[in-house]
């Protein structure tokens, strides 16, 4: 048996075979994919003898840069996360301020709710959606009623933003509730033993403490809907009518129209966007605060 | 403290709002997993579509479960030297390890799909059983929750103890067994729960990987929405819902027992 201080490398042993077999070289491979034009469903990589032969190429990347379907799906995509994202930083905000206060009657059970939705499967909720916007689904009924019109909720943009909103809600709220949490209780109290209010000083006060986790919790929640996709496959419209980047992923690795090159591209973009957003939203959170949470 | 001021009541309201907004859908999914017809409220409830839908939601949640019960299961085993090496042992690197163990969770899943998509199907891969594909990519997936558990379970663990042991003559391993392993357990648990229930919810990465005789429950949904009657698919959401709740629930109070101690 190894003893003493190497014994380390040991333990790290089984993690770094599984993440280098299952992430690292399956990640190579869609990058490696993505730069060749051929449309096997297969890596390269693994068969030297191949690799000679490919035809390597940047045109993958120019068609998403260049080609106007695909500026129209990156467009589609960034219009759906700043819109979702938008409406999640005006709801999110304020109730991950309540969750913080201390001594508040049932915010077990708030706080419960709000975290449910990370257990639930993306499937299930956008289901549970699809009925409640149905044609005979409470939403559409309300909706229709309020608006004094039948409403068509399914298969819509506005059923797209609803869907990814429900999904990415508690997440957002879970990144930004350590930054409300931290704020010291005795500062409010100096503010309203000075006359301020409370919602004075949740502007003026709280808001500008707590800033950093929001714009993290903004960072994340922005790069994860851009690679959300069964949102849109659900509730949304048809590829055709309304596209977005990582629903074209799937059309294009398993649709008719086969272009695996193509969607590793996109599948390659995909990633990069995550990896910096997680980059720049620890980067925020560590100088802030210090140390990741 | 408690200032009952306008502010307040608003925030309460909107919380409220939200809270209603995320569990209304969900209860009009079980009530129309039980309704005869797909009205907003039915008079009369019945099991039918459960009956009518038997042998398709046994066997998904078999398969489901044959997918994520011996993923969890890898994922801590391999989870367990790894928090040690990172607690116990000082090296360079650590830090990186700590960024490198949430990849699957930032990937986005579309991109991880697509590089399984297409590792599954080089040569010396392509005759392995979809089964043993998706719980290698499965553990993977439950890995960064159960990691995170166990990794804050070591920090708690103290040193003094082990030395303890130590010296009153046990061996490392009886030491690891006998004193380390127990006060890890609730942190095993509180991983492997959300781990599980992660794996279990999957949706777009297995999609990836599914094979026409082998689907799992979140598949399986997904594939009755475009071909089924509504009401059998809300029975088959229905079924996960209530794995999700169970979850939800375990978490809580596996965690509430991990922060009192």
């Amino acid at each position: 048996m190894i003893t003493g201080a190497r014994f380390y490398r040991l333990l790290l042993c089984p993690f770094l075979i599984l993440y280098i077999l299952l992430v690292f070289i399956p990640l190579l491979g869609l990058i490696q994919k993505s730069l060749v034009k051929e449309r096997t469903v297969e890596i390269e990589l693994f068969h030297p003898s191949k690799l000679p032969s490919l035809e390597w190429t940047f045109k993958n990347y120019g068609t998403l840069l260049f080609h106007s379907y695909y500026r129209k799906s990156t467009l589609n995509t960034l219009i759906v996360a700043s819109i979702a994202v938008l409406l999640v930083i005006i709801f999110g905000t304020p109730i991950a301020y309540l969750l913080a206060r201390p001594g508040m009657a049932g915010k077990r059970i708030l706080e419960w709710i709000f975290s449910l939705p990370m257990f639930l499967s993306g499937v299930v909720a956008c289901y549970a959606l699809f009925i409640v916007m149905s044609r005979q689904g409470l939403l559409t009924i309300l909706a229709s009623s309020l608006l004094g019109k039948p409403v068509r909720l399914t298969r819509t943009f506005s059923a797209i933003i609803i869907g990814t909103v429900y999904i990415i809600l508690p997440m957002f709220i879970r990144t930004v509730h350590p930054g409300f949490k931290r704020i010291n209780p005795e500062l409010c109290e100096a503010s309203y033993s000075l006359g301020a209010s409370e919602f004075y000083t949740f502007l003026k006060i709280v808001l500008p403490l707590a800033l950093p986790s929001l714009v993290a919790g903004t960072i994340l929640s922005f790069t994860y809907v851009m690679g959300l996709v069964v949102v849109a496959l659900i509730l949304g419209p048809t590829p055709v009518q309304f596209s977005i980047l990582p629903l074209e992923v799937l059309e294009k690795a398993r649709g008719l129209d086969l272009n695996i090159p193509l969607a590793s591209a996109m599948g390659a973009v995909l990633l990069v966007i995550a990896l910096a957003g997680q980059a720049i939203a620890e980067k925020i959170l560590r100088h802030f605060y210090g140390g990741v949470q | 403290m408690s200032r009952v001021s306008f502010f307040r009541i608003v925030l309460l309201m909107l919380a409220s709002l939200t809270a209603v907004f995320i569990c209304v859908p969900l209860a009009m999914l079980i009530v129309q997993s039980i309704s005869p017809n797909p009205v907003l409220w039915p008079k009369t409830f019945t099991l039918k579509w459960y009956r009518m839908q038997g042998s398709t939601i046994i066997p998904a949640v078999i398969t489901s479960i044959s997918i994520s019960f011996p993923a969890t299961l890898l994922a801590v085993v391999t989870s367990l030297p790894l928090g040690r090496a990172l607690v116990r042992y000082d090296f360079r690197g650590k830090y990186l390890i700590r960024w490198i163990i949430a990849l699957p969770i930032i990937t986005p899943g579309v991109s991880l799909g697509l590089a399984y998509l297409q590792l599954a199907n080089t040569s010396f891969l392509r005759g392995v059983h979809p089964w043993v594909m998706l719980v290698a990519v499965h553990t993977v997936l439950v890995f960064p929750y159960t990691a995170r558990s166990i990794l804050a379970g070591y920090e708690m663990c103290n040193f003094i103890l082990e030395e303890a042991s130590a010296t009153l003559g046990a061996r490392p391993v009886q030491t690891y067994f006998k004193v380390v392993l127990p006060i890890l357990v609730p942190f095993i648990l509180a991983g492997a729960v959300v781990g599980f229930a992660r794996s279990m919810n999957d949706f777009i990465i297995t999609m990836f990987l599914v094979q026409p005789d082998f689907i799992p429950l979140s598949i399986q949904i997904y594939r009755s929405t475009s071909y089924g009657t509504p009401p059998l698919t809300s029975a088959l959401a229905t079924i996960l819902l209530l794995f999700s709740v169970t979850f939800a629930l375990i978490a809580e109070y596996t965690l509430r027992r991990v922060g009192g101690q």
